[in-house]
């Protein structure tokens, strides 16, 4: 018996062992490319963050100075703030609006399958094309929007939407009309998860819209706006292209992100080696925020696996 | 009676909220198609003509025969159809290897591609910009399909697993009975089960390459390798902004993503509630 099973046991694991051989084959791709364009380049992104020069093979050991060029330099700082700040303003803006929206749509109605593809669409869309259709939108000369608004009497003069009091804002909600969309898609099938039952019972026992939404709705949604906050924050604080097409930092450095900056420094000013440190910084800066997220949040623990 | 007149408010405040909703997110579009039809003269005209006047194609003939347009169309095309095939691929591969095969540590090595997510894009660009110059894949389709499959790949392998989870195993064991292979019921059998899945990756992977900018902007500057998101911001750039170009440009790079939407929002809404967010 004892024989017969160490056999078996043995049989067992040589079936298994090119069983397992073969998986390797399987994720080996992807493991690769994994390991080949994502992790390799962010090496040599930080080995670049230490030189100076312009080109794999002929850069300068220059130790921390790139660092210290950026601590003392105070575009560096602003950006930073300004950085933060867009992060926060336009999550926040795209948490209460998006879970409107999926509230808003998902009950029922006529033709909800034509008004959810409407909704979708924006994320879909590329950047570029939003930016173009907005900046016409919005334009201060020519724009529908400042026509409509003076036609209703709501301004005497033409605003300028991309000047220094409200590029900022302009920004922030034109990348909302696209962004939003995120939330309200992974809010909307959480919702659609929820037991109709919940809500009968809530309204039973007396409770209002207001009740039912803290009390039912909320508690089971929580756990996802949990996770699609750390997302959004993450992508939100990288944002390149929306701010870039819009306004490419300005007026008077006004939406001028740490990515924007970044971005100047390597790619107009020509100095690789000082870009490459501020993305290691942002990179800490997210890893931190991460490392702390999770600790007192655990949204990790909503995703199956 | 009160109960009453509570529920008739709250669909009137729900209808208005929909038709605010369907204005926003889809007067935008209109406004743009619209005014890619106008005459040139009309588009810049004020105050704005909200129903044109005179509809044409010139703008879009202007688009075709006078500028790149077409050579960013074709580069466009070819990075995308590019990374959605090797995304594909890769990720199929690799979906099926994580779920279907005790491999240690899977769970961290799925992580990880998540993990992927954290990098800010300029951390890629920069590097691969210094990195491809010195090996000659600056200005290439080549490279900008590693670029994009780089962003795309951590996604659609975690959606495949998920995916292949969903697909019952005993399937595929029936066919083994049967004496077909590991690697032929894999092909034959849960690949198929998983389609929806490949569907939800392959438009993923094509909006990516599609909508890129930030990759085209770094690593091309060669006006015959450029791509149609780049191309059609340059018309911005100049002294003279040509408004007509710009909208007609930008229509036409909407309607890939506009069809998708229509024609396959399911899998859309499919590949956003299995990806592990529900």
């Amino acid at each position: 018996m004892n024989l017969q099973a160490r056999i078996q046991g043995r049989v067992n694991e040589f079936r298994r062992r090119p069983e397992r051989l073969l998986g390797y084959f399987y994720i080996a791709p992807a493991v690769v490319v994994f390991f080949g364009v994502s992790l390799f380049p962010i090496l040599v992104g930080i080995y670049i963050s230490f030189h100076s020069g312009y080109g794999v093979f002929d850069l300068e050991y220059v130790g921390l100075s790139n660092y210290e060029l950026l601590a003392s330099n105070d575009t560096f700082w602003n950006s930073t703030r300004r950085g933060v700040l867009y992060a926060l303003y336009s999550v926040f803006s795209q948490v209460v609006v998006g879970v409107g929206i999926a509230l808003l749509i998902n009950s029922s109605f006529k033709f909800s399958n034509v008004v959810r593809s409407i909704v979708l669409l924006p994320y879909l869309i590329p950047t570029v094309a939003i930016a173009m259709i907005f900046e016409w939108l919005f334009h201060n000369r020519i724009g529908l929007v400042n026509y409509l608004l003076q036609e209703g009497g709501m301004i005497s003069e033409p605003i300028n939407f991309f000047s220094v009091d409200l590029a900022f804002h302009s920004v922030v909600w034109i990348g909302n009309w696209k962004y939003t969309i995120f939330v309200v898609l992974i809010v909307l099938a959480r919702l659609q998860s929820i037991n109709p039952e919940l809500y009968e019972l809530a309204k039973i026992n007396g409770a209002n819209a207001v009740h039912r939404f803290f009390d039912v709705t909320f508690p089971n949604i929580k756990g996802v706006l949990f996770l699609v906050i750390l997302l959004r924050s993450i992508w939100q604080f990288n944002k390149f292209d929306m701010i870039w097409l819009l306004t490419s930092g300005g007026p008077f450095n006004e939406t001028l992100t740490m990515v924007i900056y970044a971005y100047q420094i390597a790619f107009q000013q020509f100095r690789g080696g000082v870009g490459a440190s501020l993305t290691v910084i942002m990179f800490l800066m997210l890893l931190a925020t991460g490392v702390v997220y999770f600790r007192q949040f655990k949204p990790h623990e909503e995703v199956e696996t | 009676m009160d109960e009453q007149y509570l529920g008739w408010a709250s669909n009137l405040l729900k209808y208005l909220g929909i038709v605010l909703l369907v204005v926003v997110f889809g007067f935008p579009f209109y406004w743009m198609f619209i005014s890619g039809i106008k005459p040139s003269s009309e588009i810049i005209q004020y105050p704005p003509q909200i129903i044109p006047g005179t509809i044409t194609l010139a703008n879009y003939e202007r688009l075709f025969f006078d500028t790149n347009y077409l050579i960013w169309l074709r580069n466009s095309l070819i990075v995308s159809v590019g990374n959605v095939v090797l995304s594909i691929v890769i990720s199929t591969l690799a979906g099926y290897g994580l779920t279907r095969y005790d491999i240690p540590y899977k769970k961290y090595i799925a992580m990880s591609f998540i993990f992927a997510y954290m990098f800010p894009p300029l951390m890629l660009g920069i590097p691969y910009y210094l990195v491809f110059d010195s090996i000659n894949l600056l200005n290439s389709y080549t490279g900008l399909i590693i670029a994009h499959s780089a962003i795309t790949i951590p996604f659609t392998t975690w959606l495949m697993w998920q995916f292949f989870q969903t697909v019952p195993i005993s399937w595929e064991e029936s066919a083994w009975v049967f004496g077909a292979s590991r690697f032929k019921s894999m092909i034959e059998i849960a690949t198929p089960g998983a389609l929806p899945g490949i569907i939800a990756c392959a438009i993923y992977a094509f909006a990516i390459s599609w909508g890129d900018y930030t990759f085209a902007l770094i690593l091309v500057d060669d006006p015959n390798m450029t791509l149609l998101t780049v191309g059609i911001d340059v018309y911005t750039q100049g002294a003279q902004v040509y408004w007509d170009l710009i909208l007609t440009g930008a229509s036409l790079l909407v309607v890939p993503p506009l069809i998708l939407v229509f024609t396959l929002n399911k899998y859309i809404l499919a590949g956003f509630s299995i990806s592990g967010f529900e």
